[in-house]
């Protein structure tokens, strides 16, 4: 029988258990697959959220964003891979941070160029003022990645256009539904979409801040350092800036890389920068106290 | 529990040959056995590591196992065909994230900010409540102390200065806004220091709440006193009140008795590390009364670690010396060569043994004797706090240790929640905290902890 023509099914497409046979087919077809957590499925959903609001108030800062966020809920959110792929990023990302965060501080890793005291441990700091201008602008592009609470988000800045576009068109069509009896309303909706459009985004990208690091660093000679130096502090929003930049990357993409990498994929793309087993070793040990981390067929592309 | 050293070894390919029954257990709870991958992802990390470099390699590990957390300081010695783990103080521990960077505080209401800076206090986030009062329009960058005015306290220091010298968190320091036209908002900021994984200070992260007086939805208003503003807020967070004053004591003491102002006459730095260090005994205290609740508690517990009851009389008397010779009181200490092992937490006897001579010493008459007398039993042990004082009466026996409770003195000296807690506490180890006195005769209280037995 086929489970679309079940009788209890037939009444409603939408209903819960419909999702959940579905979700059971789709497990039921590669049960050894991992799949994700309800973890990371909340932070997804949570960064999506974020971003949804954000763009929808470049529209109108009038919206409802509780029911227009209610009524994709019901409806399912607009389908964009390249968002989808931004959230999960982005997701994992803050789940390797603060599991950082929750680690001891790293010790002596012999002599491997770990510090042996740790209360000798001193405030990091760069060579020259442009350097530190530099590094300060790749901050500011990260911390705009999360909300006034300090939970995850991302940047209208971070998003691709076509990401970008997507959701202004799709937040635009569920407005014209809203407010399609009120004609003026309407017109002025198409006139909100392209100033949106229009206006982006001022703030430097977390990619344009990596590049510009990445260039100051690789002309100082201080790249190899600096890398290094971002692994061994856990500064990983640094240490995946460089290498993105390094690897002519996106940050969203070389996130993603380091999260699912394996053993072998981290040496190889670290020995294509020329840095070291040491700072493998920080990152293998780092990533190894990520649970249900996402592991296997790193590419870089 | 610890074990001092746990063994194990692995072959080249990185399964377990053999282990010690701690670390075989941790691997058969991964679902793994012995000639199979270590299951434990960062000791196989740093083998891994090990083995590739061909080096020795130590680091700290922290394994989890449900309902608790094991650590320990592994050692990795590689050999021709494998290596060798010694993992160090294998210590067990209940379950609990302990938070580099400390436990994050409360998110900002909607009229509040978050901020964060870098070391040096630029500003590098700055988020606004839903309907916080903005203002701040050219921050990305700037010295926090170039965006915001930042009040002193009483001593002419700003509660952060005090806090950055030493890297600590803050909370309670006001500071205002320029809006234009003579007119501020005020704020009260708190935060917490961020530290990199290498012990670097990185910056602070904290919140800004505007306070309590100051009407978001209108206008900012004129300059102003602004004490009372914060009285309610004060009351509110007794805990945030008292921290900030207390680590301005103990700051200044600090650098008085470090000489830094230049050279003191030795009694006076000797009065400054006093302070200085009454002041970290009563930032411990801080947290004792915010948690008196948590006393209350039926699931309250204390850390059950084996204690020197002798070290601890001599440390609580030695605290209380200062104050004692004043009244020129003489507290007579268990001799050093007397030790006492008992089970219980170190820092809560400690507690304990300071409320009863500060009792002690603030109802005994000028120039008497205390006595602290140590009593090992076979399964309890007992130290007493024995003063000369005016004694307390049978009936008043009975009320003593209830909160609150005390027995019509007016004076400043106390809050009556001291030997309320010092019982709970007492009663939480597994002992007691008694008294016997006759009026007119001075006061004997005894705290009672089981001994430590001997295997």
């Amino acid at each position: 029988m086929n489970l679309e023509s079940a009788p209890f099914l037939r009444s409603s497409r939408s209903s819960p258990l419909s999702a959940r046979l579905s979700e059971l087919t789709l497990f039921m077809s590669a049960p050894l697959a991992g799949r994700l957590t309800d973890e990371q499925r909340s932070l997804c959903l949570a960064i999506a959220r974020r971003l949804v609001m954000s763009v929808a108030q470049r529209i109108d800062r009038n919206i409802d964003l509780n029911k227009l966020w209610s009524d994709w809920l019901e409806t399912g959110l607009p389908h964009h891979d390249e968002l989808i792929l931004a959230c999960l990023s982005r997701a994992e990302e803050h789940r390797w941070r603060s599991a950082s965060e929750y680690s001891e501080p790293v010790q002596n890793i012999g002599g491997l160029g770990m510090p042996d005291e740790p209360e000798l441990a001193m405030p990091w700091t760069l060579p020259n003022e442009k350097l530190r201008l530099a590094y300060m602008d790749l901050q500011l592009a990260d911390r705009r990645r999360f909300d006034t609470h300090g939970y995850p988000a991302l940047a209208i800045g971070d998003v691709s256009e076509d990401v970008y576009r997507h959701l202004l068109n799709e937040i635009a069509r569920w407005r014209l539904s809203q407010v399609s009896r009120d004609r003026h309303s309407a017109a002025g909706l198409g006139d909100a979409v392209r100033h949106a459009w229009r206006q982006r985004t001022d703030d430097e990208s977390i990619d344009e801040a990596a590049a510009k690091l990445y260039l100051l660093l690789r002309d100082g000679d201080l790249l190899k350092n600096q890398v290094s130096e971002a692994a061994f502090r856990q500064d990983w929003p640094c240490f995946i800036a460089l290498t993105a930049a390094a690897q002519e990357q996106t940050f969203s993409d070389m996130a993603m890389f380091w999260l699912i990498s394996s053993d072998g994929d981290r040496r190889q793309c670290l020995s294509e920068l020329a840095i070291g087993v040491e700072v493998e070793a920080a990152l293998a040990a780092s990533l190894s106290m990520l649970p249900s981390r996402i592991v296997g067929a790193a590419t870089i592309l | 529990m610890t074990i001092p050293i746990v063994r194990a070894s692995v072959d080249s390919q990185g399964a377990l040959e053999v282990a010690d029954a701690p670390l075989l257990r941790l691997q058969r709870l991964a679902g793994a056995d012995l000639g199979q991958q270590l299951a434990l992802p960062k000791l196989a990390q740093l083998i891994s590591a090990s083995l590739t470099g061909q080096r020795c390699l130590s680091q700290s590990v922290i394994f989890g196992d449900d309902g608790q957390t094991i650590h320990g300081w592994a050692v990795i010695f590689p050999r021709k065909a494998g290596a060798d783990i010694a993992i160090r103080n294998w210590t067990c521990a209940a379950m609990t994230h302990q938070h580099r960077n400390g436990e994050p505080i409360l998110p900002p209401s909607p009229r509040g900010w978050s901020w964060e800076t870098d070391g040096e206090l630029r500003l590098i986030a700055l988020r606004l409540g839903a309907v916080a009062p903005s203002g701040v329009v050219d921050w990305a960058g700037q010295r926090l102390k170039d965006v915001l005015d930042f009040r002193v306290g009483d001593d002419g220091i700003a509660p952060m200065d005090l806090a950055l010298q030493r890297n600590m968190s803050f909370c309670g320091q006001v500071a205002s806004l320029a809006c234009g036209e003579g007119a501020e908002h005020e704020f009260i900021l708190s935060a917490k220091p961020i530290f990199d994984a290498r012990g670097g200070f990185c910056g602070y992260r904290g919140y800004a709440e505007a306070t309590p007086m100051m009407n978001i939805g209108g206008p900012a208003y004129p300059h102003a006193p602004i004490e009372s503003a914060h009285i309610s807020r004060f009351n509110n967070r007794i805990d945030e009140a008292l921290r900030g004053p207390i680590n301005r004591i103990i700051a200044t003491a600090s650098a008085i008795a470090k000489e830094g102002h230049g050279p003191m006459r030795a009694d006076y730095v000797r009065y400054a590390s006093d302070i200085a260090q009454a002041g970290q005994h009563l930032l411990g205290l801080v947290d004792d009364l915010v948690d008196v609740q948590n006393i209350e508690r039926s699931d309250f517990s204390v850390a059950s670690d084996i204690i020197d009851l002798g070290d601890l009389a001599r440390a609580a008397v030695s605290l209380l010396a200062v104050q004692a010779e004043k009244k020129n009181i003489r507290i007579f200490a268990p001799y050093p060569s007397e030790s006492a092992f008992v089970v219980g937490e170190h820092r809560r006897v400690l507690q304990i043994l300071i409320n009863l001579l500060t009792n002690a010493v603030r109802y005994s008459d000028v120039g008497t004797d205390i006595y602290v007398t140590l009593d090992v039993g076979l399964l309890e042990t007992r130290v007493s706090v024995e003063d000369q004082g005016s004694g307390v009466s049978l009936e008043h026996q009975e009320l003593i240790f209830e909160k609150f409770e005390r027995l019509g003195r007016r004076d400043s000296g106390g809050t009556g929640l001291g030997l309320y807690i010092a019982r709970k506490l007492a009663l939480a180890m597994q002992g007691d905290l008694q008294v016997h006195s006759v009026v007119g005769q001075g006061c004997r209280f005894t705290l009672c902890l089981p001994t430590h037995l001997k295997r």
